[in-house]
Protein backbone atom coordinates (compact mmCIF):
# COMPACT_ATOMS: atom_id res chain seq x y z
CA UNK A 1 0.00 0.00 0.00
CA UNK A 2 1.38 3.43 -0.92
CA UNK A 3 0.88 6.31 1.52
CA UNK A 4 1.90 9.92 1.74
CA UNK A 5 4.93 10.35 3.98
CA UNK A 6 2.71 12.70 6.02
CA UNK A 7 0.37 9.83 6.88
CA UNK A 8 0.19 9.27 10.66
CA UNK A 9 0.62 5.53 10.04
CA UNK A 10 4.33 6.13 9.53
CA UNK A 11 4.62 7.19 13.20
CA UNK A 12 3.96 3.60 14.23
CA UNK A 13 6.70 2.08 12.06
CA UNK A 14 9.60 0.39 13.85
CA UNK A 15 12.08 -0.55 11.12
CA UNK A 16 12.06 1.71 8.11
CA UNK A 17 14.14 1.16 4.98
CA UNK A 18 14.91 4.38 3.15
CA UNK A 19 15.63 4.63 -0.55
CA UNK A 20 18.64 6.53 -1.91
CA UNK A 21 16.53 9.52 -2.92
CA UNK A 22 15.46 10.01 0.72
CA UNK A 23 19.07 10.02 1.93
CA UNK A 24 19.96 12.42 -0.89
CA UNK A 25 17.13 14.82 -0.01
CA UNK A 26 18.07 14.54 3.67
CA UNK A 27 21.68 15.58 2.98
CA UNK A 28 21.49 18.00 0.09
CA UNK A 29 20.39 21.37 1.44
CA UNK A 30 19.49 22.50 -2.09
CA UNK A 31 17.14 19.55 -2.67
CA UNK A 32 13.43 20.41 -2.99
CA UNK A 33 12.47 17.79 -0.37
CA UNK A 34 15.26 18.63 2.09
CA UNK A 35 13.21 20.55 4.67
CA UNK A 36 10.18 18.27 4.34
CA UNK A 37 12.29 15.17 4.85
CA UNK A 38 13.77 16.53 8.09
CA UNK A 39 10.43 17.80 9.39
CA UNK A 40 8.73 14.46 8.82
CA UNK A 41 11.42 11.95 9.73
CA UNK A 42 12.50 13.59 12.99
CA UNK A 43 9.31 12.91 15.01
CA UNK A 44 9.21 9.38 13.59
CA UNK A 45 12.80 8.86 14.71
CA UNK A 46 12.20 10.36 18.16
CA UNK A 47 9.15 8.12 18.42
CA UNK A 48 11.47 5.13 18.32
CA UNK A 49 11.71 4.10 14.65
CA UNK A 50 15.04 2.90 13.28
CA UNK A 51 16.02 3.90 9.76
CA UNK A 52 18.11 1.63 7.55
CA UNK A 53 19.72 1.83 4.15
CA UNK A 54 21.30 -0.91 2.09
CA UNK A 55 24.41 -0.96 -0.07
CA UNK A 56 22.84 0.03 -3.44
CA UNK A 57 21.61 3.24 -1.70
CA UNK A 58 25.14 4.10 -0.65
CA UNK A 59 26.33 3.73 -4.24
CA UNK A 60 23.50 5.91 -5.56
CA UNK A 61 24.21 8.52 -2.88
CA UNK A 62 27.86 8.63 -3.92
CA UNK A 63 26.87 8.85 -7.57
CA UNK A 64 24.61 11.84 -6.86
CA UNK A 65 27.33 13.59 -4.86
CA UNK A 66 29.88 12.97 -7.64
CA UNK A 67 27.62 14.84 -10.09
CA UNK A 68 26.97 17.58 -7.52
CA UNK A 69 30.64 18.22 -6.75
CA UNK A 70 31.76 18.16 -10.39
CA UNK A 71 28.99 20.60 -11.33
CA UNK A 72 29.87 22.93 -8.46
CA UNK A 73 33.57 22.77 -9.27
CA UNK A 74 33.04 23.74 -12.93
CA UNK A 75 30.73 26.58 -11.83
CA UNK A 76 33.41 27.82 -9.43
CA UNK A 77 36.09 27.56 -12.12
CA UNK A 78 34.00 29.78 -14.38
CA UNK A 79 33.39 32.25 -11.55
CA UNK A 80 37.13 32.38 -10.77
CA UNK A 81 38.04 32.99 -14.41
CA UNK A 82 39.72 29.67 -15.18
CA UNK A 83 40.71 28.95 -18.75
CA UNK A 84 38.04 26.74 -20.36
CA UNK A 85 38.34 25.01 -23.71
CA UNK A 86 35.85 26.46 -26.16
CA UNK A 87 33.86 23.27 -26.83
CA UNK A 88 33.84 22.37 -23.15
CA UNK A 89 32.51 25.80 -22.18
CA UNK A 90 29.82 25.76 -24.85
CA UNK A 91 28.64 22.27 -23.84
CA UNK A 92 28.60 23.24 -20.15
CA UNK A 93 26.58 26.40 -20.83
CA UNK A 94 24.10 24.49 -23.01
CA UNK A 95 23.67 21.79 -20.36
CA UNK A 96 23.26 24.37 -17.59
CA UNK A 97 20.51 26.17 -19.51
CA UNK A 98 18.75 22.90 -20.19
CA UNK A 99 19.02 21.82 -16.55
CA UNK A 100 17.72 25.17 -15.28
CA UNK A 101 14.69 24.77 -17.54
CA UNK A 102 14.05 21.24 -16.23
CA UNK A 103 14.80 22.25 -12.62
CA UNK A 104 17.69 19.78 -12.44
CA UNK A 105 20.29 20.96 -9.96
CA UNK A 106 23.32 19.16 -11.35
CA UNK A 107 24.83 17.73 -14.53
CA UNK A 108 23.61 14.24 -15.39
CA UNK A 109 25.93 11.31 -15.96
CA UNK A 110 25.32 11.62 -19.73
CA UNK A 111 26.19 15.33 -19.68
CA UNK A 112 29.40 14.64 -17.75
CA UNK A 113 30.39 11.99 -20.29
CA UNK A 114 29.71 14.44 -23.13
CA UNK A 115 31.74 17.15 -21.39
CA UNK A 116 34.70 14.83 -20.95
CA UNK A 117 34.44 13.82 -24.61
CA UNK A 118 34.97 17.45 -25.66
CA UNK A 119 38.40 17.29 -24.00
CA UNK A 120 39.60 14.00 -25.41
CA UNK A 121 40.67 15.47 -28.73
CA UNK A 122 42.55 18.41 -27.25
CA UNK A 123 46.17 18.27 -28.39
CA UNK A 124 49.04 16.55 -26.64
CA UNK A 125 46.96 14.97 -23.88
CA UNK A 126 46.21 18.38 -22.39
CA UNK A 127 42.47 17.77 -22.43
CA UNK A 128 42.86 14.49 -20.57
CA UNK A 129 45.07 16.20 -18.00
CA UNK A 130 42.54 19.02 -17.68
CA UNK A 131 39.79 16.49 -16.89
CA UNK A 132 41.92 14.60 -14.37
CA UNK A 133 42.84 17.82 -12.59
CA UNK A 134 39.19 18.86 -12.49
CA UNK A 135 38.20 15.50 -10.94
CA UNK A 136 40.98 15.73 -8.38
CA UNK A 137 40.00 19.26 -7.46
CA UNK A 138 36.28 18.47 -7.21
CA UNK A 139 36.27 15.04 -5.65
CA UNK A 140 39.36 14.52 -3.52
CA UNK A 141 38.30 12.97 -0.18
CA UNK A 142 34.60 13.27 -1.02
CA UNK A 143 33.57 9.64 -1.17
CA UNK A 144 35.11 8.60 2.14
CA UNK A 145 33.72 11.71 3.85
CA UNK A 146 30.23 10.82 2.60
CA UNK A 147 30.38 7.47 4.35
CA UNK A 148 31.74 9.10 7.50
CA UNK A 149 28.93 11.69 7.40
CA UNK A 150 26.28 9.01 7.00
CA UNK A 151 27.70 7.21 10.03
CA UNK A 152 26.97 10.36 12.09
CA UNK A 153 23.26 10.26 11.29
CA UNK A 154 20.12 8.37 12.25
CA UNK A 155 20.50 6.08 9.23
CA UNK A 156 22.01 2.67 9.90
CA UNK A 157 23.74 0.61 7.28
CA UNK A 158 21.97 -2.76 7.04
CA UNK A 159 24.21 -5.47 5.67
CA UNK A 160 22.71 -8.36 3.78
CA UNK A 161 23.89 -10.70 6.55
CA UNK A 162 22.39 -8.59 9.32
CA UNK A 163 19.98 -11.08 10.85
CA UNK A 164 18.38 -8.49 13.16
CA UNK A 165 16.95 -6.68 10.19
CA UNK A 166 16.89 -9.58 7.78
CA UNK A 167 16.09 -12.69 9.84
CA UNK A 168 16.46 -14.99 6.85
CA UNK A 169 19.85 -13.48 6.09
CA UNK A 170 21.80 -16.53 7.11
CA UNK A 171 19.70 -18.81 4.95
CA UNK A 172 20.99 -19.42 1.49
CA UNK A 173 17.74 -18.63 -0.24
CA UNK A 174 17.67 -14.98 0.87
CA UNK A 175 17.80 -12.48 -0.69
CA UNK A 176 16.49 -14.22 -3.76
CA UNK A 177 18.06 -12.19 -6.55
CA UNK A 178 15.94 -14.00 -9.12
CA UNK A 179 12.95 -12.15 -7.62
CA UNK A 180 14.79 -8.87 -8.21
CA UNK A 181 15.37 -9.93 -11.83
CA UNK A 182 11.67 -10.71 -12.22
CA UNK A 183 10.72 -7.27 -10.80
CA UNK A 184 13.18 -5.63 -13.17
CA UNK A 185 11.96 -7.57 -16.20
CA UNK A 186 8.28 -7.05 -15.43
CA UNK A 187 8.34 -3.34 -14.64
CA UNK A 188 11.47 -2.11 -16.40
CA UNK A 189 12.89 -1.00 -13.07
CA UNK A 190 16.57 -0.02 -12.70
CA UNK A 191 18.66 -2.88 -11.30
CA UNK A 192 19.53 -1.06 -8.07
CA UNK A 193 15.86 -0.10 -7.47
CA UNK A 194 14.77 -3.69 -8.03
CA UNK A 195 17.48 -4.86 -5.60
CA UNK A 196 16.38 -2.37 -2.91
CA UNK A 197 12.72 -3.28 -3.34
CA UNK A 198 13.56 -6.96 -3.21
CA UNK A 199 15.18 -6.48 0.22
CA UNK A 200 11.66 -5.93 1.59
CA UNK A 201 10.16 -8.80 -0.38
CA UNK A 202 9.68 -11.28 2.47
CA UNK A 203 12.44 -12.40 4.84
CA UNK A 204 12.93 -9.02 6.47
CA UNK A 205 11.79 -7.26 9.63
CA UNK A 206 11.34 -4.05 7.67
CA UNK A 207 7.81 -2.74 8.11
CA UNK A 208 8.00 0.39 5.95
CA UNK A 209 9.90 1.74 2.98
CA UNK A 210 10.21 5.42 2.10
CA UNK A 211 10.96 6.23 -1.52
CA UNK A 212 10.52 9.14 -3.91
CA UNK A 213 11.23 7.01 -6.95
CA UNK A 214 8.27 7.06 -9.33
CA UNK A 215 9.34 3.83 -11.04
CA UNK A 216 9.56 2.00 -7.74
CA UNK A 217 6.15 3.28 -6.63
CA UNK A 218 4.67 2.29 -9.98
CA UNK A 219 6.05 -1.24 -9.59
CA UNK A 220 4.69 -1.56 -6.03
CA UNK A 221 1.31 -0.14 -7.03
CA UNK A 222 1.11 -2.82 -9.69
CA UNK A 223 1.93 -5.81 -7.55
CA UNK A 224 5.73 -6.05 -7.59
CA UNK A 225 5.99 -7.30 -4.02
CA UNK A 226 5.08 -10.81 -2.99
CA UNK A 227 4.62 -9.72 0.63
CA UNK A 228 3.56 -6.06 0.42
CA UNK A 229 4.70 -3.64 3.13
CA UNK A 230 3.73 -0.01 3.67
CA UNK A 231 5.48 2.33 1.25
CA UNK A 232 5.64 6.07 1.95
CA UNK A 233 6.57 8.89 -0.36
CA UNK A 234 6.93 12.66 -0.47
CA UNK A 235 5.65 12.56 -4.07
CA UNK A 236 2.01 13.04 -4.97
CA UNK A 237 0.46 9.64 -4.22
CA UNK A 238 -2.58 10.17 -6.43
CA UNK A 239 -0.60 8.75 -9.36
CA UNK A 240 -0.05 5.44 -7.59
CA UNK A 241 -3.23 4.59 -5.70
CA UNK B 1 6.20 2.04 20.85
CA UNK B 2 7.72 3.19 24.15
CA UNK B 3 11.04 4.99 24.06
CA UNK B 4 13.03 5.18 27.28
CA UNK B 5 14.42 8.49 28.51
CA UNK B 6 17.92 7.19 27.94
CA UNK B 7 17.07 6.22 24.37
CA UNK B 8 15.43 9.64 23.82
CA UNK B 9 18.62 11.33 24.99
CA UNK B 10 20.73 9.14 22.68
CA UNK B 11 18.54 10.02 19.73
CA UNK B 12 18.62 13.75 20.52
CA UNK B 13 22.43 13.53 20.58
CA UNK B 14 22.44 11.85 17.17
CA UNK B 15 20.20 14.61 15.79
CA UNK B 16 22.66 17.23 17.04
CA UNK B 17 25.61 15.33 15.56
CA UNK B 18 23.96 14.93 12.18
CA UNK B 19 23.33 18.68 11.89
CA UNK B 20 27.08 19.15 11.85
CA UNK B 21 27.57 16.27 9.38
CA UNK B 22 25.04 17.83 7.00
CA UNK B 23 26.61 21.25 7.31
CA UNK B 24 30.08 19.82 6.63
CA UNK B 25 29.23 17.89 3.49
CA UNK B 26 27.30 20.82 2.01
CA UNK B 27 30.01 23.31 2.85
CA UNK B 28 31.90 24.33 -0.29
CA UNK B 29 34.50 26.59 1.35
CA UNK B 30 37.26 23.94 0.99
CA UNK B 31 36.44 23.53 -2.68
CA UNK B 32 36.34 27.30 -3.20
CA UNK B 33 39.72 27.62 -1.55
CA UNK B 34 41.22 24.84 -3.71
CA UNK B 35 39.78 26.36 -6.87
CA UNK B 36 41.24 29.77 -5.97
CA UNK B 37 44.66 28.40 -5.01
CA UNK B 38 45.07 26.22 -8.09
CA UNK B 39 43.88 28.77 -10.64
CA UNK B 40 47.27 30.29 -11.36
CA UNK B 41 48.88 26.88 -11.90
CA UNK B 42 46.06 25.68 -14.13
CA UNK B 43 45.96 28.68 -16.44
CA UNK B 44 49.75 28.94 -16.54
CA UNK B 45 50.05 25.27 -17.61
CA UNK B 46 47.58 25.77 -20.42
CA UNK B 47 49.20 28.97 -21.67
CA UNK B 48 52.68 27.45 -21.48
CA UNK B 49 51.58 24.32 -23.33
CA UNK B 50 49.82 26.38 -25.94
CA UNK B 51 53.03 28.27 -26.64
CA UNK B 52 54.93 24.98 -26.87
CA UNK B 53 52.36 23.74 -29.34
CA UNK B 54 52.62 26.90 -31.37
CA UNK B 55 56.39 26.52 -31.51
CA UNK B 56 56.03 22.91 -32.63
CA UNK B 57 53.67 23.96 -35.40
CA UNK B 58 55.99 26.80 -36.49
CA UNK B 59 59.11 24.60 -36.29
CA UNK B 60 58.11 20.97 -36.85
CA UNK B 61 60.60 18.21 -36.07
CA UNK B 62 62.67 17.32 -39.19
CA UNK B 63 61.09 13.91 -39.76
CA UNK B 64 57.62 15.45 -39.65
CA UNK B 65 58.44 18.45 -41.87
CA UNK B 66 56.78 18.43 -45.24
Amino acid sequence: MIHSAQDALLDGAERVLVDSNVIIAFFDQRHKFHAQTHQRLTPVYLGGADFYYVQPCLLEFKEYWRRKKLTECIELRIKEGYYLYRKFKKAFNDFSEDNARRQHLYLSDRQLKDLRATLENVAAGKGVRYWLELCQQALVGTMSSLEASLAQTRFKYARFNDDDVFPLAKREEWPNWKDADVIQEKFGLAASDAAILNMTNGGSNIDALISNDGDMLFAVANGALRAPIDIYTFLDTSFYV
Amino acid sequence: MTVTTEEQKKRQDILEREKLAIFQINDTSDLQERVRKEKAKNNLDIVRDSEDDRKKIANPAPDKAL
